[in-house]
């Protein structure tokens, strides 16, 4: 049991996180269990955007855009918000916009056969340029009349002590983990990210599957934007600003082959979850937050190099 | 064939109809005071046409580099290093600078040939490791050249113009000479591009697609790095933010230029034409007082556009696949 437990790829996140709570409880005396609700939103948001990330990747496919699609939604929502449409109707139209952003990812993908990393790496760019061209350097926010209204609270709200976040990720996690394991879709994703192929002779519809999948990256990425602009009531150019890196990097670590084909949308939160813990603790210790990007650049590259230089250890399943 | 079909056949066609078209637009546009401006987008046009060549060789041979920008910079930041904290002179500075981006270089290229990871992760991580030691050792701002060499010869002629042109143009245009003929004329080119066009086949003939894209990975990041190390010299700086961004004009400019992601088929002075078009636009858009984000937007919105379109040249140069 234990045996079978410890081969799960995601348990090199398991064993992270305890590390971690062991070496930052010793040296700061706070492990990252004392500022537990703060780092549970700020995991829910990357979490949200993890959980696309993750059926992308494990799809075969990659999109580097989230980030960009994360803060061009939010600032489409925030600008909304103050028309006529009102939150809900902003909230719809924030929504097919991402719908639509990922249908393109996926199209052009599919349709062209061009790899996806260049594809998004444009679309990061396009949505990036559009959000600095239309906040100016500046900050926009939602006015302070609004904030109170039923759907920004529902989605920027606290419910029992947590940010409703929390809970909105949680509830997507289960949907999507179960989407993943138990229905037709779900393994059909894995088929397409292992052998596109083999899942084509079997009579898979790759290409639907894959559109669908950035669809749904998208549409995560558009709403973890909207629940942040609904929480902070702002958006600003460096919003998300490289969010594709750390949803990969928390992806892998969570166990998901870069190849495609193999690893669990809960392995992406966990994660997700390790990447935050350590950037919380090297935080609370005062290191330069470069420090992090460095060591998340060198867990990344480190982690795929490991599993490619061990590949028994590492075997798909 | 004739001449004129020879020349539409060619991978570059379209971005020297472009280039040509972009000159004429601005120069019209703007009633003649664009070509006033050329000098200083051919300078930027040097500085990332440099980054470039070695992009479009890499790409040639199938695999991509995110991380040029930041090699771009840190190479800059451990120049400075080393001049200002060891007491290394220019010349020796500049060696040893780029000595260690090649070594950067190897190991990209090691984890993608030897330890499988996809060239696109390897080189994002780099990029990131890289970024994050330039903001250190800039501390978020600019490292400069230390006082006392900040009149060396070598400093100076890299400052210099001929014909009201930066040296560093010179540079770019003997560099892509040399790399045309390294492509076209050398064994070792049409290894890179045979690893490129089919890594099976090439090692089935006893060509390591390893050691050939390893060895392009190097070149690459020794061309970003030297080209860092110009602009050092020229600029007297090096910012922590010096070439972000640069990653995407790279590419964007190699896709114009000629170059297909599968690799196998790939040219030099076409993505040097790219980075002009790309240079002139910015330039263009920035006298027409469109603001800097658009620029980045339309590259971004140009790669995507000309995958397209290189998918199906792709498609018509190799019909039988």
């Amino acid at each position: 049991m234990l045996a079978k437990l410890l081969q799960r790829p995601e348990a090199a996140a398991v064993f992270s996180l305890i590390g971690l709570q062991i070496v930052f409880g010793t040296w700061l005396g706070a492990p990252w269990t004392d500022n537990l609700p703060g780092l549970l939103r700020d995991v829910s948001w990357l979490g949200i955007v993890a959980i696309g990330q993750a059926m992308v990747i494990i799809s075969g496919e990659f999109d580097l855009s989230v980030g960009s699609v994360y803060a061009f939604v939010s600032m489409v929502f925030v600008m909304l918000v103050q028309t006529s449409l009102g939150p809900l109707g902003a909230f719809i139209v924030a929504m097919a916009i991402s719908a639509t952003i990922g249908w393109l990812n996926g199209w052009l993908t599919w349709r062209f056969k061009l790899p996806s990393l260049l594809v998004t790496l444009g679309f990061l760019f396009v949505y990036r340029g559009l959000v600095e061209y239309v906040t100016d350097g500046k900050t926009i926010t939602i006015p302070n009349e609004m904030r109170s209204d039923l759907v920004l609270s529902v989605l920027g709200g606290r419910f029992l002590g947590m940010h409703n976040s929390v809970w909105i990720c949680a509830a997507l996690l289960a949907v999507f983990s179960g989407a993943m394991a138990k229905t037709q879709y779900g393994s059909h994703v894995q088929a397409v990210g292992g052998d596109v192929n083999a899942a084509l002779t079997t009579g898979v519809p790759a290409g639907r599957v894959k559109i669908r999948t950035f669809m749904a990256c998208s549409m995560l990425s558009g709403l973890a934007g909207i629940i942040t602009a609904a929480t902070l009531s702002s958006v600003s150019t460096t919003t998300a600003t490289s969010m594709e890196f750390e949803a990969i990097a928390a992806t892998v670590i969570g166990g998901v082959s870069l190849l495609g084909g193999a690893g669990t949308v809960w392995g992406a939160i966990l994660g997700v979850f390790t990447l935050l813990a350590l950037k919380n603790g090297l935080i609370l210790g005062g290191i330069n937050i470069f420090v992090y990007q460095i060591l998340l650049g060198t867990v990344l590259v480190g982690l795929v190099a490991l599993k490619g230089a061990l590949p028994q250890q590492f075997a798909r399943r | 064939m004739s001449p004129l079909k020879l020349l539409l056949g060619r991978p570059e066609i379209s971005v020297v109809i472009g280039a040509a078209l972009l000159v004429a637009f601005f120069s019209v546009g703007t009633h003649g005071a664009w070509l006033h401006s050329v000098p200083s987008v051919l300078r930027i046009t040097a500085q990332v046409g440099i980054v470039t060549i070695g992009q479009a060789l890499l790409m040639t041979s199938g695999e991509v580099d995110l991380s040029v920008g930041s090699t771009f910079a840190f190479a800059g930041v451990v120049f400075l290093t080393l001049l200002d904290a060891n007491g290394f002179s220019i010349f020796p500075a500049m060696i040893a600078s780029l000595l260690l981006v090649m070594g950067i270089g190897f190991v990209n290229g090691l984890l993608t040939t030897r330890f499988r990871v996809p060239s696109m992760i390897v080189t994002m991580g780099a990029m990131f490791i890289l970024r994050g030691l330039t903001y250190l050792a800039t501390k978020g701002s600019s490292l400069s050249i230390p006082r006392p060499l900040r009149h060396d010869p070598l400093v100076m002629v890299l400052k210099t113009k001929m014909f009201g042109i930066n040296v560093t143009v010179f540079i770019l245009l003997v560099l892509t000479v040399l790399f045309v003929f390294v492509l076209a004329k050398t064994r070792f080119g049409s290894h890179v591009a045979a690893v490129g066009g089919n890594p099976d086949a090439a090692l089935a003939n006893g060509v390591s697609p390893a050691s050939v894209k390893t060895r392009a990975f190097i070149m690459c990041t020794a061309l970003a790095g030297l080209s860092g190390i110009l602009v050092t010299c020229q600029e007297g700086a090096i910012y922590s933010t010096s070439g972000m961004r640069m990653e995407l004009e790279s590419i964007a400019a190699a896709v114009i230029g000629g170059c297909t992601l599968r690799g196998g088929i790939g040219s030099i002075w076409g993505p040097v034409v790219g980075v002009f078009v790309l240079s002139s636009l910015k330039g263009g858009l920035m006298m027409m007082g469109a603001p800097t984000s658009w620029y980045i937007a339309f590259v971004g919105a140009i790669l995507v556009g000309f995958l397209v379109v290189s998918h199906l040249i792709d498609r018509r140069l190799r019909p039988v696949s």
